[in-house]
């Protein structure tokens, strides 16, 4: 159990420093190629793309927040919060 | 048993220092985002102080969370070394059967001795057979400290190292422990000041928070007392 909790740990720090590294390729494209042609990306796009990759990494970590408590409840040990969950 | 509880908390100390240098570059460039020209003239002065304001507010908020699973992370390595080396400390349950009866001896034996008579020698002979155990041990050092008084247990050593070494280095890794617990606590999760890298929008510097002296003063002792633990071990690095 204990392995459990440290690979689910480092599981979710791994996901969130491709969160983070995700963002910045996302902050540092300013175009786009459709077929031949270059469209610049504005900031209003840019936002609402880092806004998804915000929502796939909580998902994500609530998935492996919630399955790693499920055991450790089995295991009768306490549950970790997760710190990503909205609203904490 | 290898424990390498200094190596392991070090290459976590180290993977969120990375990780911190990543968050300021997002911050700056979040933040940064508000100075192009498109997004600032949908604003008014106050209207982007505002969204900056709200901005400023999710990035910490997100550092934050980062830092609790740091916390986490930290909790489960030493409850993980914990749990390695407190059954090894603390002796085996498997009592033989007559185990009570053994107890009740040496407790007459010691009782028989004076100051003088009990020397280390002498106490070892009565309480070998209980020397892995460490809650008889405590009990019985009790009795003999009455005897000879305070036994000077320091650093793991005491002045009667044959009969209660291994029960004073068990002790001082159990407080080693205790030292740990409580800074382990509050480990990446305390409070921050606001001297980290940052970015300047709307003529207004607004800075990533950043660890307090006290957080790195914790990280210092968290790692030496994770080597205390590693070098008492046996088998460890030491």
């Amino acid at each position: 159990m204990k392995q459990e909790t440290l690979d689910t740990l480092a599981r979710v720090r791994e996901m969130n420093r491709k969160r983070y590294a995700t963002i910045q390729t996302i902050w540092n494209t300013d175009t786009r190629r459709i077929g031949g042609i270059i469209i610049p990306i504005d900031e209003s796009t840019k936002t609402s793309q880092i806004a998804r990759i915000n929502r796939i990494f909580r998902q994500n970590a609530n998935g492996a927040y919630n399955a790693l408590n499920l055991d450790r409840l089995e295991a009768g040990l306490p549950i970790l919060e997760n710190p990503f969950k909205k609203g904490t | 048993m290898n424990i390498n509880l200094k190596k392991n908390l070090q290459d976590l100390i180290d993977e969120y220092k990375a990780d911190k240098i990543i968050f300021w570059a997002e911050f700056k460039q979040t933040l940064g985002a508000f100075n192009k020209e498109e997004v600032r003239n949908r604003y008014t002065p106050v209207g982007l102080s505002e969204v900056v304001q709200e901005a400023n507010g999710k990035m910490v908020a997100d550092l934050n969370a980062t830092c609790v699973v740091y916390n986490q992370s930290a909790k489960a390595l030493v409850e993980s070394a914990k749990k390695s080396i407190m059954p090894a400390l603390l002796g085996q349950p498997n009592h033989p059967a007559d185990y009570a009866t053994r107890v009740s001896n040496a407790l007459n034996f010691l009782d028989r001795e004076t100051a003088e008579s009990l020397t280390d020698d002498v106490a070892y002979s009565i309480l070998k057979d209980f020397t892995g155990d460490f809650e008889q041990m405590k009990l019985f050092k009790r009795i003999v400290e009455s005897k000879v008084g305070p036994m000077v247990v320091q650093d793991g050593n005491t002045t009667f190292p044959k009969t209660f070494g291994e029960y004073a280095k068990a002790d001082h890794l159990i407080q080693v422990f205790g030292e740990i617990d409580s800074i382990v606590e509050i480990i990446f999760t305390h409070p921050k000041n606001n001297y980290g890298e940052g970015a300047v929008v709307a003529g207004v510097y607004y800075s990533a928070p950043d660890d307090s002296y006290t957080e790195l003063a914790n990280w210092a002792t968290l790692l030496g007392l994770a080597d205390i633990v590693d070098q008492a071990v046996p088998g460890g690095d030491a």
